[in-house]
């Protein structure tokens, strides 16, 4: 009897978890667990998971072999502190990943606008030598044309001076020229009368200077005149010289022609004799036919009596 | 005491005796009070859930040693189990907490580059 009240006392001692509702502890305990099991932490952080697995189990041991007891629930408890402890280190694990990813991320664009800045540099000094390629050529372009403007000035410098030059030779052999005139006219108004007409300079000579009446054969002194007048026209230059003999209305008309020729030849020998050309003058006798005074005088016929020389300048 | 008696007791005295007889647990305290150290380190006084859990763990391991002052060493053992596994839990939401937030300003930190990279 003894016996069996013992038993009896142990089964109900013993069986006492089996029908006891679990603690709310262990409720807890796995319903923390199960939350933690479904996060990060099944991936994560396994090795904590299992930790908190082991305290539940060994809670829900605790449970089946004591029931209810301080003990139990006291395992239950711990048992779900570590099954939160898990989720949170798997969502520290999760939240470590994220930062790592974000870190590569980062760096990955970094890089990505490291690499862009770096392209656009390239490209930049890419830009910058092309455009200094087309400075440079511009600069020698336009050193090119300063150079060939210069040699084009200088050359228009030159030209111009030389132009000048030769303008002031030209108005140096004018000058020349006019003082070699004006001294030739001096000299020649002293023996003879110049005027200028349109047929040229006239030179006119008194005939009672050059010949002998009737005759016409050069005076020595008349030889003299002319070789001033040969000099004076030299001095000048001419480009064609007639030489014009005319006589006063005496005596027969026929007879002064003819004697007006021979004494224009003999003027005209005696001009080539010293160094007028023989091509450009020429001598011609008008006799009385263009008389410049009146023949009813004797003065008039003296100044009808004459030779000229007509002068085409150069 | 007859032979019945004697094995009664002893069966009674193998289930009951264990609470009274246990000893000071001492190196759950020293257990407990570093994990406590540990969360306040990590920072769990600065965030809201886990400074209710470290108060929790304090005030489990004040009360552990009062337990263990009037001599209730066992009750003392699962006081400071319970501490310890508060303060751990503290420690790791002060960790999560700061990781989380680690995680954002790295994230935000990409978000902010890449705006500014593609103005």
């Amino acid at each position: 009897m003894k016996h069996t009240t013992l038993a009896a006392f142990t089964l109900i001692a013993t069986l006492g978890c089996g029908t006891t509702l679990a603690p709310k502890e262990l409720l807890d305990a796995r319903d923390a667990y199960d939350r933690a099991a479904k996060g990060p932490a099944a991936k994560l952080t396994p090795a904590q998971l299992d930790t908190a697995k082991q305290a539940l189990d060994k809670a829900e041991a605790s449970f089946k072999d004591d029931g209810d007891e301080d003990g139990t629930k006291t395992m239950a408890y711990v048992a779900m502190r570590k099954a939160q402890a898990a989720a949170a280190q798997g969502e520290i694990a999760a939240a470590a990943q994220r930062r790592d990813q974000a870190a590569r991320d980062l760096q990955a664009a970094q890089q990505a606008d490291a690499d862009k800045a770096k392209k656009s540099l390239a490209k930049t000094k890419t830009e910058l030598a092309e455009e200094k390629r087309r400075l440079e050529a511009e600069r020698k372009q336009a050193e090119a044309e300063r150079k060939q403007s210069q040699a084009e000035l200088a050359k228009k410098d030159q030209e111009v001076n030389k132009t000048k030059q030769q303008l002031e030779e030209e108005q140096k052999k004018r000058l020349d020229a006019e003082k070699k005139l004006s001294a030739a006219m001096a000299s020649l108004a002293e023996i003879a009368k110049v005027k200028e007409e349109k047929r040229g300079v006239v030179i006119t000579i008194s005939g009672e200077v050059l010949f002998a009446s009737g005759k016409h054969e050069l005076l020595p002194i008349a030889q003299n005149k002319l070789d001033d007048v040969a000099k004076a026209l030299k001095d000048q230059g001419y480009k064609a010289i007639l030489v014009e003999g005319h006589t006063d209305s005496r005596g027969s008309a026929k007879k002064n022609e003819e004697l007006s020729l021979q004494r224009a030849n003999a003027v005209r020998t005696h001009l080539v004799s010293r160094g007028i050309a023989s091509e450009k003058i020429k001598a011609t006798g008008i006799g009385p036919s263009r008389p410049i005074a009146t023949n009813d005088t004797a003065e008039g016929r003296a100044n009808n009596r004459r030779v000229e020389l007509i002068v085409t300048p150069e | 005491m007859s032979i019945r008696t004697a094995g009664l007791c002893s069966v009674l005295g193998f289930l009951f005796m264990a609470c009274g007889g246990a000893a000071a647990p001492n190196e759950r305290v020293t257990s407990a009070t570093a994990a406590v150290r540990a969360a306040e380190v990590a920072g769990a006084p600065g965030n809201p859930e886990a400074s209710l859990l470290l108060k929790r763990a304090r005030e489990g391991l004040a009360q552990a040693k009062a337990q263990m002052a009037d001599g209730k060493n066992e009750d003392a053992a699962l006081t400071l189990q319970k501490a310890e596994a508060d303060a751990d839990l503290a420690l790791y939401l002060a960790r999560e907490a700061a990781a989380k937030a680690e995680a954002q300003a790295a994230v935000d930190q990409v978000k902010a580059f890449k705006q500014k990279a593609s103005e």
